[in-house]
């Protein structure tokens, strides 16, 4: 009776030390990726193996907008969909693995059109993810104005070799998940 | 020159009476003197439309801070869309900075 007792804990440590280690690496993802995904976009074309799913969206890591693509076949547009997340959500843990010390070029070939971050004006319809987080994580949360969900961005000019950092607000037009945003007021 | 001097008398006057003339703006050492906190809520409106009617007699309203001509027009209509935005956000989202 007190070998399987001593057996147990020795067991039970094993286990708890497994899930500490797991828990580590969660925290370590947790601390890079800063956003939940947004700026979606889903593409099916039907293709020999049945129904071919692309699907696209932004996400925050270390504070700079990613994008992550996954794509994948399957014999229903659902299942492609799910494999295509799952081989997005891959190629994001690629990005924030804590080893990834090299650096590649990819060409990326999709009928879903790119976003990236450029230059706005007030009143541009715009993805959230097409303007930066601002430098300030205090003004980074978002706020609520004219009952719109808003949040301040960033953008930096350089001109005649200075650079200006301008800053602004954005507002989404509904409050449907994937709506777009309005550059409301930039300064 | 006493005709040069009428000359010009009369031209500032004419841009007077033909609603060229735009009320003086606030300086920007004037704009840069005003600090709000949570306790200016209660007067947000009047602030804001006090900003607003600055950056109109600036010919700023509106624009694109790339559009405008010199550094000293960027600082101004920054500064004073930092009062309007900071009263705009604060005030509305308490919990914001908490």
């Amino acid at each position: 009776m007190k070998r399987l007792l001593v057996a147990g804990l020795i067991f039970t440590a094993t286990v708890a030390h497994g899930e500490c280690y797991m828990r580590s690496a969660i925290h370590l993802m947790h601390q890079a990726v800063d956003s939940t995904p947004v700026d979606w976009q889903q593409l099916v074309t039907p293709d020999t193996g049945g129904q071919r799913c692309t699907v696209r969206y932004r996400i925050q890591i270390n504070h700079n907008w990613q994008t992550a693509e996954g794509s994948a076949v399957a014999t229903t547009q659902a299942r492609a969909c799910a494999l295509a997340m799952d081989i997005s959500r891959g190629h994001v843990l690629q990005e924030v693995t804590p080893d990834r010390v090299s650096a590649d070029n990819q060409m990326v070939c999709s009928d879903l059109p790119e976003i990236r971050v450029h230059p706005v004006r007030i009143g541009d319809v715009i993805w959230q993810s097409e303007v930066d987080m601002h430098t300030i994580p205090a003004e980074r949360k978002d706020f609520w104005y004219k009952r719109s969900r808003c949040r301040m961005f960033v953008e930096r000019d350089v001109k005649n070799s200075n650079l200006w950092v301008y800053q602004g607000e954005i507002c989404q037009l509904s409050n449907t998940p994937n709506s777009k945003w309005q550059v409301i007021d930039k300064y | 020159m006493k005709l040069l001097a009428t000359l010009i008398t009369v031209g500032l006057v004419g841009c007077a009476s033909n609603g060229a003339y735009r009320p003086q703006a606030m300086s920007y050492y004037e704009v840069e003197q005003i600090k709000v906190t949570n306790r200016d809520c209660s007067r947000a409106d009047q602030i804001i439309g006090q900003m607003e009617e600055q950056l109109r007699r600036k010919g700023y309203a509106g624009k694109n801070p790339e559009d405008l001509a010199t550094d000293e027009d960027r600082q101004y209509n920054s500064r004073a869309r930092v009062v309007i935005w900071s009263l705009r956000v604060g005030c509305n989202n308490p919990d914001r900075y908490k």
